[in-house]
């Protein structure tokens, strides 16, 4: 062991580093429905943010015009962002924690993660409040599921 | 990021050295930190894949502000 190793694993006692993971979603084991829950409540808030959204008064100037695009623009994007990411988490749950065995379990599984993905697709090309809560609600019982099975292990 | 760094390697890590292709970086995804190797730099966005690609799929394209730091020693 060579003196700056040394150095650092001293420093090390004292400042104990943070984690970084090399995988995401391969053979560390690490699954948690949470990212996805943040992401469905984020789609429904942006969409209630759009659907409360008023347009600027007539005679308004250009600014209060140029405001309102700005916010409708960066609303849309994070729905659109927050909706990909909820997809993207399911699939990851769906495809790499979920096993053939739970099947016998929860047998409408492959239908909840079928019908949420399809919700999030939905939920990026409207502007839908009755789409975004019943994606929320969809993770819910993702996540409902994934809690019954980690208590079980 | 096998074969160059395994399961409980520490690593010392630089923010304000410039990013180059062949980097490894440490970067923020979501609430997690990850190591990755930098593949591609285009338009200002970060393009990082892990070392094995045998179990390591996802490609991740981030900006420099997700970057926590360049990795310079590893122990």
């Amino acid at each position: 062991m060579n003196t700056v190793t040394k150095i650092l694993n001293i420093i090390d006692i004292f400042f104990p580093p943070s984690i970084a993971y090399a995988h995401c979603d391969v053979p560390c084991g690490i699954y948690d429905p949470k990212t996805a829950q943040i992401a469905a409540a984020t789609v429904l808030v942006m969409t209630q943010k759009l659907v409360e959204l008023k347009l600027p008064a007539e005679g308004a100037d250009d600014m209060e015009f140029t405001k309102h695009h700005n916010n409708l623009v960066r609303m849309i994007e994070t729905k659109e962002v927050h909706a990909q990411k909820c997809k993207e988490e399911l699939l990851i749950l769906w495809t790499d924690f979920f096993k053939k065995d739970h099947l016998s379990e929860f047998p409408n599984m492959h239908e909840t993660f079928w019908n949420a993905a399809k919700l999030c697709s939905k939920c990026k090309q409207n502007v839908d409040l009755d789409a975004a809560k019943a994606l929320v609600s969809s993770v819910e019982s993702i996540a409902s599921i994934f809690a019954k099975i980690k208590a079980a292990k | 990021m096998l074969p160059a760094y395994v399961p409980g390697d520490r690593v010392v890590t630089l923010n304000w050295s410039p990013i180059t292709v062949g980097d490894v970086v440490v970067f923020v995804d979501g609430r997690t930190k990850l190591v990755k190797r930098v593949a591609d730099y285009k338009n200002k966005v970060f393009l990082l894949k892990g070392d094995n690609v045998a179990q390591s799929t996802t490609v991740y394209e981030v900006s420099r502000a997700s970057i926590v730091g360049k990795v310079i020693y590893k122990y």
